[in-house]
């Protein structure tokens, strides 16, 4: 690649003030970043005037720059891009990661090859991961806890480049070494996960709440990660929570049968088992009556409130770390992770079918607010 | 000289006339557009690079604007927002709403709070955290405060790293009054995201071309740009950049310009940078056309000039093809010369110095045919007079002899003396003859040349010779190599010259003859022209150094013919050999300390030249 090896010309900046957050985040603040080595304070020094004769070099240089085939340069070399994801949810995400790649010159069909094959089973991540880096591609973009911990697995020895999405806590389950300095060959982008935010809203939507069913993928350690914080923020807003684990289709079509009666809402952490089967779970909160709330965006799918990432804004962010280390030559570990910006969305069909009446000023809160609910197997 | 031999000493190959012609013209012809090339190149590359700096100071200025208008939206916002506060009359849940409503106007407000007349926050919503999470704090003595309290305008106060959105966040408070009394009844702060600050990614060109801002903090912190992981990195570099080409925040060369905006308390850097290869597109372009131009111009060059060396060389072509004709073929045609009056001259005057040579060859030739003839003649008087001469001679000696025989009684002491001087001179006679018959053999009955081992021709000189010498003689020989010569003739040589050794032996010790040999390279590195050289050391008479040339002329002696037997004839016919051979001999000696002979022989003579 082009631009490969090069580093900025920029010093980290020691001592700013960090907000004083209670929870998670970057431990380093701005004091992760070191001095780098090709710094060079000087560049913008006195040696800048000589340019008389740096302009008659560069005359020169651009001479044989243009003899050698000028307006070729600046333009990537073709890459192959692998895409790992368990979640039949992720549509949006890939194709803004395709657009967005395409907007930083890497296009797909001519510079730019794209290796997916739609979502793959949990229990085949570690195959096709294998195959990818088999395949040679320059870099793996992963969708979800799993894949990610998967790619960053197969990818060890071979350096290959991979860049997540995923929910909660990278640092937590092992995938980064922190948020600033990542480490080794992966970094990514995260979609926070504000569950306190979450229950904020439910009881603005329905201030009645007072028992909450949190649905959680033990086999996801992101949805265990977002488990502990929900329990974390529950009780200073007094709601009381009843976690459920559930692993597969089955487990979440025999527990909405058969829902508690005493919860009021239902909550769902991040899982793809949970986000690949929202179908069923939004039309059982329907049919119940509660409301389904979740940390990312799935009122489209019919929960009825949202507060956390968009998938193409997750998609667009991945693309751009992508090309950052792609055309920019940036080493993943020096490529802090991201936090995905949180939206709220509200779904009012979902409200009106459970006959829940929205507050103004929460509707005017929303960034977006859906009208109709999806069809569903039952009609 | 063999033609067949290279010939040396020629000037080395140079440039032709019509190549240097063809240079000359690319020189004169495309050196002043070339140069005027480089001058409008480099003007060029001046004027778009100038004009790539100034566009870049423009967009800074333009973001600068952009950011300024932006903390005016953000201000109009808080203003807004303020004005429908009225402390006193509101619940702290209006409050709140208020507040909400407030922080929904604008995207990248991602908190806010109220602050009372004492600057203790009354209300607090997070876009991250919730609201019954958070603490609220005492702002008293915090600028934010403060400072839209003091002056009753909008505050842009400090500048934070929000670790849950992982973003960077500055703080914007303005004052609001109480509806009834008009003072200042508290402060309305929200957090603004510093990359909202910036218009939104590719929305930034130069000219045609796209371009990247980024804002700095007064110090050189990042704290806004399109990349927010690079904010995360927490970079800095120093402030108050001066435009130009530079090394820009990914490490490329960009054309880069900054902007300083003073807004409300805080001062900010925009910074605009753009690819140096997109600011450079039409100096390229420019350049390729030039650099087209230079090429057609430099093939018109060489085509110009060939055809004018084409015709200026034209005639000399000529005069050389004519020459390498009476090289080839030995004959002188005419040459027709044209062009200009100088190579007519030229011309004119080859063919009359071609008639020249023609005359003088042809009288050469003819010399040369009377030459051989003559020589040929001579060679064949030589011979038949020597020869013929030898049938009276014999017949001289032989009743000489029987004069002698018969009338031995008769004739008195004086008569006898008379006889035998007549008998002496008589054989001498025979003896020079045969010795001259001999050295004209030399070149009328010459062998073939071919291998000899002139080991056994020293081996057989010697069995011969030590037939006839005294015990005590010895030679001393090396290992000769074998070469293409007359084998008769190398018998005759060494006979000669060993003979001569042992001939001119000092009385007072037996006679050791030396014979050493070795291979000499021409300095030239022909292996045609190595010789053999071979040197005859005897510890005999000797003889003055001033006669090592004479002694090899016809009939010369160094002696008596009483001291020693002789015609002085071997050295003579020795030089005759070693010269049919193509090789030298000479001659270095010292009185009574013996003589050395040095032949020079090639080791594989040209049988036809020699």
């Amino acid at each position: 690649l082009p631009k490969k090896g090069r580093s900025a010309m920029w010093i980290a900046r020691p001592g700013l003030e960090i907000a004083a957050t209670p929870r998670r985040g970057y431990p380093g603040g701005f004091d992760g970043g070191q001095r780098s080595p090709r710094c060079s304070p000087n560049a913008w020094g006195p040696g800048r005037h000589r340019w008389g004769v740096r302009r008659g070099l560069a005359v020169v240089l651009l001479l044989v720059g243009v003899l050698a085939g000028c307006g070729k340069g600046g333009e990537p070399e073709s890459v192959r891009v692998g895409i790992l994801t368990n979640s039949t949810q992720n549509a949006d995400t890939i194709a803004s990661i395709i657009s967005a790649l395409g907007r930083g010159g890497l296009v797909e069909g001519s510079n730019l090859e794209i290796v997916y094959g739609g979502p793959i089973e949990t229990d085949s991540l570690g195959t096709a991961a294998a195959a990818l880096v088999e395949g040679g591609v320059d870099l793996i973009l992963t969708v979800g806890t799993q894949p990610s911990l998967t790619a960053k697995a197969t990818t060890g020895e071979s350096g290959i480049p991979v860049v997540f999405g995923m929910g909660t806590d990278p640092v937590g389950v092992g995938l980064v070494a922190s948020m600033t300095a990542p480490g080794g060959n992966v970094t990514g982008v995260m979609s926070a996960f504000f569950p306190g935010k979450v229950l904020e809203y439910l009881l603005v939507v329905k201030p009645q709440t007072r028992r909450v069913l949190v649905l959680s993928d033990p086999g996801d350690p992101s949805s265990l990660a977002g488990v502990d914080l929900i329990r974390s923020v529950a009780g200073p807003l007094g709601v009381e929570l009843e976690v459920r684990d559930v692993s597969d289709a089955a487990e979440i079509g025999a527990l909405m049968q058969g829902l508690p009666a005493d919860v009021d809402a239902i909550m769902i952490t991040q899982s793809a088992t949970l986000t690949n089967n929202i179908g069923p779970l939004a039309a059982g909160a329907i049919r119940n009556g509660i409301p389904l709330v979740s940390g990312q965006l799935l009122t489209p799918q019919g929960a009825l409130l949202s507060y956390g990432f968009r998938r193409d804004k997750l998609g667009e962010q991945m693309a751009d770390l992508a090309l950052l280390i792609l055309v920019e030559g940036t080493q993943p570990e020096q490529v802090p992770v991201e936090t995905t910006e949180p939206y709220l969305t509200l779904n009012l069909a979902a409200a009106e079918a459970i006959g829940l009446t929205i507050p103004g000023d929460a509707i005017r809160q929303a960034y977006e607010v859906y009208r109709e609910l999806p069809p569903t197997d039952q009609g | 000289v063999s033609s067949r031999r290279p010939i040396r000493g020629r000037s080395r190959a140079r440039w032709s006339l019509r190549r240097r012609l063809v240079a000359w013209f690319c020189v004169v012809g495309v050196v002043p557009f070339l140069s005027l090339s480089v001058w409008f190149t480099f003007r060029t590359y001046q004027l778009v690079q100038d004009q790539a700096i100034a566009q870049q100071r423009g967009t800074s200025g333009e973001v600068a604007v952009g950011v300024s208008s932006r903390v005016s939206e953000i201000d109009s916002i808080l203003r807004t927002g303020a004005e429908v506060i009225s402390p006193g009359s509101v619940t702290s849940q209006q409050r709140s709403q208020l507040l909400s409503r407030v922080l929904t106007q604008d995207q990248a407000f991602v908190g806010g709070s109220f602050i009372d007349s004492t600057g203790r926050e009354t209300e607090r919503i997070s876009e991250s955290i919730p609201s019954a999470l958070l603490e609220l704090r005492d702002l008293a003595g915090n600028d934010s405060f403060t400072v839209p309290v003091g002056t009753g305008s909008i505050h842009l106060g400090a500048i934070t790293f929000n670790r849950d959105l992982g973003v960077a966040t500055l703080e914007a408070s303005v004052p609001y009054r109480d509806a009834l009394t008009g003072e200042v009844a508290g402060v309305l702060l929200v957090e603004v995201r510093a990359q909202s600050l910036l218009p939104a990614p590719g929305s930034v060109t130069v000219g045609a071309h796209r371009a990247s801002a980024y804002l700095l903090t007064g110090d050189g912190m990042l704290i806004a740009h399109p990349i927010p992981s690079l904010v995360l990195r927490g970079l800095q570099f120093l402030p108050e950049r001066p435009a130009g080409f530079e090394t820009g925040i990914m490490g490329d060369r960009v054309v880069l310009a900054s902007q300083t905006v003073d807004l409300a308390g805080q001062k900010l850097l925009v910074v605009t940078e753009s690819p140096v290869a997109e600011a450079l597109a039409p100096f390229y372009r420019d350049s390729a056309v030039r650099l087209i131009g230079v090429g057609i111009a430099l093939i018109g060059a060489v085509g110009a000039g060939a055809l004018v060396a084409d015709g200026i060389t034209r005639s000399l072509r000529r005069l050389s093809q004519a020459t390498s004709a009476v090289t080839a073929a030995g004959v002188m045609p005419h040459v027709e010369a044209s062009g200009s009056s100088e190579v007519v001259a030229l011309g004119e005057a080859f063919n009359e110095m071609g008639d020249e040579i023609e005359r003088q060859r042809k009288e050469t030739e003819q010399y040369a045919e009377r030459l051989k003839s003559s020589n040929q003649q001579l060679e064949r008087f030589a011979f038949v007079a020597a020869h013929d001469l030898q049938e009276p001679l014999r017949k001289v000696l032989a009743f000489g002899d029987l004069l002698a025989l018969g009338a031995q009684d008769r004739l008195g002491d004086k008569e006898r003396d008379y006889l035998a001087r007549m008998q002496g001179a008589a054989g001498r006679m025979r003896d020079l003859i045969s010795n001259l018959l001999e050295y004209s053999r030399i070149s009328t009955r010459a062998q073939p040349f071919g291998p000899v081992d002139l080991d056994s021709v020293v081996n057989d000189v010697w069995a011969d010779l030590s037939r006839t010498v005294g015990s005590g003689a010895r030679m001393e020989a090396d290992p000769l190599p074998t070469i293409e010569a007359d084998r008769d003739q190398m018998y005759r040589l060494f006979l000669n010259l060993v003979g001569n050794a042992l001939k001119f032996r000092h009385p007072d010790r037996p006679p050791v003859v030396q014979i050493t040999g070795r291979i000499v390279g021409a300095p030239s590195g022909d292996p045609l022209q190595a010789q053999c050289e071979v040197l005859v050391s005897d510890n005999g008479i000797g003889f003055e150094a001033k006669y090592q040339e004479q002694i090899f002329d016809i009939f010369q002696r160094l002696h008596g013919r009483g001291e020693y037997e002789g015609t002085g004839m071997g050295l003579a016919i020795c030089r005759r050999i070693v010269e049919r051979h193509g090789g030298t001999i000479t001659a270095e000696g010292h009185p009574g300390q013996g003589a050395t002979i040095t032949v020079r022989l090639l080791l594989h003579p040209d049988s036809e030249e020699v």
